[in-house]
């Protein structure tokens, strides 16, 4: 992916007052049920408007004498106005029910869905396809492999060029496919966690590849393809963020802990549309926004491979030898101190909090924060370990792939 | 007893004369100066709280970077404008506004009581509202004095992010608590006072209906502010490091938090409207000289809305990862509770018919209540709704929506009741051209400065932001819609000033207004004007129903 391509010049469908651009396949269903309600708000609001003004006008004060009838109450009239609204309400209730049972637990099994792991921190978003590879929303990731750079091996090597001087705080590069550096405010290069992998043994290890910070929305849009379902597995780093996209009618808190939260839409049409963070998460929460772009089969598996930097099996198993090997072996009901972890997923697992079944979210909870379950027959001796959520998303499906 | 055969001894002694000093003030445990020195500490926070509302709309009145400083610094000031502007009118304007100020007045007066049954408990509430205001201010001014970061996390006080600002969260969340209690006293005093100090011949179907809604509203007050302040005590605790159920890094839970946070304040909206209700009807009946429509569907409405209130805090949490069958249950009751409220509105306009309609600002504002109330709850069915609160949720709809509610419903409702009752409370009567003026000002502002927000909502336009780009396919609504906004902000802003300002004028040059100028049944009026330190200078007894307009009624 470039930062210097063109968002999409086809005129883009924009808001009306009423309407934000149907951008999904479920966006109209939703529109139906808010069109329904919006007619009938507005039928009463002008009945009971007109009534009370009609009234106003022709009861008003003619004498300080005025007589009026004393009418109590009537048993007829009160019914019909509980009872119409009552009804009107619980069939709303029920349609509203429907598409929201739809999207908000996306089934899982959907054929050729397309899975992306969204990650909230204060205050960017980064979007990991587990296929390897991520795009963040305040960085624009850059690959200079055609600058005549590409020998640039170590820090070193990468000061003598004189491209150091491009970057502000908060950019990071790779070099070398060996080890990540950011700039901090104060300058200089320090060693970055954000690597998938630091002793990846990648074939394109003599690019220099580029996060380079920005606030520029349009330079860091995620891909997704169109008429593809898309499902988004939402979670934060650090406090509530919210990720919301309203041209697709899809919202979902992003909360911190140890469970991916999912959501998902299918998109219909090609174009740029508008990410927001709805949770006030502190100082630049109005910041963490950038675009989705919906594009064609073919473009998304061309921008996969731009993204591509690490083979997710590789990076998977690299996470596996570095962090998880020396107390886990990968071998049927070998103990080394821990627990095998041959054939995880997919069967239940005893613990001191009950029977579990093997699934992304016991993995991670058990990775961030372990004495949470004990699998049963093992000592509560492992700490947390520091595993990013790129890093998570590979690291699963190195395990998943172990047979 | 009727309202024709009261002859008051003009001796010219009342509450506000009868005892002079300062310090006869502060010490007093006559309910009706509470009341003032309530309603005194509500209007000025209220410009307070109003005057951070009008700085954010002046940031957001255009696209890109408003007034504030493009840094760090200028950011953490605007999301401290929204969070005071969100603490100031939530705790210390509109949940004392109308049952502390105007309740605490009114209630025994309408009762036919000398006072509250625990006149000292009344004071020490009062005290513990300035001592939660200070500690407020106090984290306020400690934030921008650089004692301590800026308060940011917004009223709701939400985990992870509370327990990470640097801001004063302890301090703030503390001050709350102690509102809280406030408020629980408030409510146990009125509890006592409706059951045991209604004069003679008053039964509880003869009672005015701001009594009831005032009753509601106490029951809520003691039953549902306790588990606010248990949690923000949980919240403390957290911060400190003391005990972890909310911190996920720990093992707690985020969410829970919002679940014992809406478990309170999702009730608590109802404390806020409930009283607005009561003095909505009060004035209906008396402005149109007629008997109030369907008084008991009114009375047990506001009981039924008390009730389910209780268990529908859930619908603040359908973006959060809820299941879908928690969802479900919790938007089914939140439909529950929109019935008995329907019902009101239209009790409210049926007693209209036939009436005898005057146009006095008191009812100039309850009409624009019917009307903007009425918006604020036809906008929450989407919100209610699952699917489409997708739409909505943490969106400027929802801001827009729950400003219809408490500021369309209860300020319009205060505003309606300070000029009812402003002639009893001091004696004056208040300049009508001039209200009647601001009246109209308010409901054009008010309508351009939230109205237009809900077109915001339907463009996604999230809440609390700082500044906003229109480089995108929502922008056109998010420019046009936010300029628009900020004119009817400065609109609004300029009508509530003004109309202040007629009123404190009225208490000094106003003409002296008579006993009763509005023709009203309920027993307030029976006393003088304004009236003496023990209420009635005669024992007090009914034998008839609050409202005794019109034909066929007096006594039965």
């Amino acid at each position: 992916m470039n930062d210097t391509a063109p968002l999409t010049q086809a005129p883009q469908e924009q808001a009306t007052l009423l309407q934000a651009p149907q951008g999904s396949a479920h966006a109209p269903q939703i529109d139906i049920v808010l069109d329904v309600i919006n007619w009938v708000s507005l039928i009463s609001l002008i009945l009971i408007t007109a009534a009370m003004l009609y009234f106003v006008f022709k009861y008003r004060r003619k004498t300080e004498h005025d007589e009026t009838p004393h009418i109590s109450h009537n048993l007829t009239l009160e019914v019909i106005w509980s009872v119409i609204p009552m009804v009107f309400l619980f069939g709303l209730f029920f349609f509203g029910y429907k598409t929201y049972a739809e999207i908000n637990e996306p089934p899982a099994n959907v054929h050729g869905a397309v899975d992306i792991y969204v990650t909230g921190r204060k205050w960017n978003w980064d979007f990991v396809y587990p296929q390897g590879g991520k795009v963040n929303s305040r960085s624009s990731l850059r690959n200079e492999k055609n600058t005549g750079l590409e020998k640039i091996a170590d820090l070193a090597a990468f000061k003598a060029s004189g491209k150091d001087k491009d970057f502000t705080a908060g950019d990071s590069i790779r070099l070398a496919g060996k080890n990540d550096f950011t700039l901090t405010d104060k300058g200089e290069w320090v060693k970055a966690e954000a690597a998938a992998s630091k002793k990846l043994d990648d074939p394109k290890s003599s690019d220099l590849w580029v996060y380079q910070k920005t606030t520029d929305p349009k330079a860091n849009y995620f891909v997704v393809p169109v008429n593809t379902p898309v499902r988004l597995h939402i979670k934060s780093e650090d406090v509530l963020h919210s990720f919301a996209i309203p041209s697709m009618r899809v919202k979902r808190d992003a909360i911190p802990g140890s469970q991916f939260r999912s959501t998902w839409f299918t998109p219909v049409k090609e174009g740029h549309y508008l990410y927001t963070c709805n949770e006030m998460c502190g100082t630049d929460h109005s910041y963490m926004i950038g675009y989705m772009k919906v594009v064609s089969m073919a473009d998304y598996q061309k921008f996969l491979k731009d993204i591509n930097v690490v083979d997710p099996l590789v990076a998977g198993k690299d996470c596996y030898k570095n962090k998880c090997s020396s107390c886990h072996s990968l071998e049927e009901g070998k103990k080394i101190i821990g627990p095998s972890l041959f054939n995880f997923f997919g069967t239940k697992h005893k613990t001191n909090a009950g029977e579990v079944a093997g699934d992304d979210a016991y993995m991670i909870e058990s990775i961030k924060n372990p004495t949470a379950k004990i699998a049963e027959g093992f000592p509560p001796v492992m700490p947390p370990i520091a595993v990013s959520d790129e890093e998570m998303v590979y690291l699963i499906q190195y395990l998943k792939s172990v047979k | 007893m009727s309202t024709h055969d009261t002859h008051h001894a003009d001796t010219g002694v009342n509450y506000l004369n009868a005892s002079k000093g300062i310090g006869n003030w502060l010490l007093t445990l006559d309910h009706k100066r509470i009341g003032l020195m309530y309603l005194w500490s509500v209007m000025f926070f209220l410009l307070v709280g109003g005057t951070f509302a009008l700085l954010i709309r002046l940031q957001l009145a255009f696209p890109g970077h408003g007034f504030l400083p493009q840094t760090a610094e200028g950011k953490n000031m605007y999301n401290e404008f929204f969070t005071l502007h969100g603490v100031i009118m939530v705790f210390l304007v509109i949940i004392p506004g109308i049952p502390a100020a105007l309740g605490n007045f009114f209630l025994p007066l309408q009762l036919g009581a000398k006072d509250v049954a625990f006149p000292k408990l009344n004071l020490a509430s009062f005290y513990l509202y300035w001592i939660g205001a200070i500690m407020a201010i106090v984290a306020i001014l400690g934030g921008n004095l650089g004692w301590w970061g800026r308060l940011d996390t917004g009223w709701t006080f939400y985990t992870s992010y509370s327990l990470t600002t640097s801001g004063p969260v302890i301090l703030a969340v503390s001050a709350a608590f102690i509102l809280g209690f406030s408020s629980i006293f408030t409510g146990l005093n009125f509890v006592a006072t409706i059951h045991k100090m209604r004069c003679p011949g008053m039964g509880w179907y003869r009672m005015p209906l701001f009594l009831w809604a005032v009753y509601a509203t106490a029951i809520i007050q003691v039953l549902a502010t306790p588990v606010l302040g248990i949690t923000l005590l949980l919240l403390i605790m957290e911060r400190c490091d003391i005990i972890h159920i909310f911190n996920p890094a720990k093992g707690g839970d985020p969410i829970l938090f919002q679940h014992f946070f809406w478990f309170y304040s999702h009730p608590a909206v109802y404390i806020m409207i409930l009283p607005g209700m009561g003095v909505i009807s009060e004035i209906i009946s008396a402005q149109s000289k007629k008997v109030i429509f369907g008084y008991k569907a009114i009375a047990n409405s506001s009981i039924a809305i008390a009730v389910i209130s209780f268990v529908v805090w859930g619908h603040h949490m359908f973006m959060s990862g809820q299941t879908t069958y928690a969802g479900a249950v919790f938007s089914f009751l939140t439909f529950a509770v929109a019935i008995p409220t329907a019902i009101k509105v239209c009790n409210w306009v049926a007693t209209l018919y036939q009436g005898s309609i005057s146009l006095d600002t008191p009812m100039l504002y309850a009409l624009s209540f019917l009307f903007l109330f009425t918006i604020g709850g036809l906008t929450g069915i989407p919100l209610a709704t699952l699917s489409t609160d997708i739409v909505f949720h943490d969106t400027y709809y929802v801001v827009a929506h729950f400003h219809y509610v408490m500021f369309g419903g209860t300020i319009i409702a205060f505003f309606a009741g300070l000029h009812y009752w402003w002639p009893k409370m001091f004696g004056r009567m208040y300049n009508e051209f001039i209200a009647k003026c601001c009246c109209l000002t308010i409901f054009v502002g008010f309508n351009l400065c939230f109205f237009t927000q809900f077109f915001l909502g339907f463009a996604g336009f999230p809440r609390r932001y700082y500044s906003y780009g229109v480089d995108h396919e929502l922008g056109d609504v998010w420019r046009t819609m936010s300029g628009f906004s900020s004119i009817g902000a400065m609109i609004l802003g300029f009508g509530v000033l003004v109309s202040f300002v007629n009123l404190i004028v009225a208490v000094y040059t106003g003409k002296k207004a008579s006993d009763n100028p509005w023709g009203g049944t309920t027993l307030e009026w029976t006393a003088a004007t304004p009236p003496p330190t023990l209420n009635f200078d005669h024992d007090v007894s009914i034998d008839r129903d609050p409202y005794i307009y019109g034909k066929n009624t007096g006594h039965h």
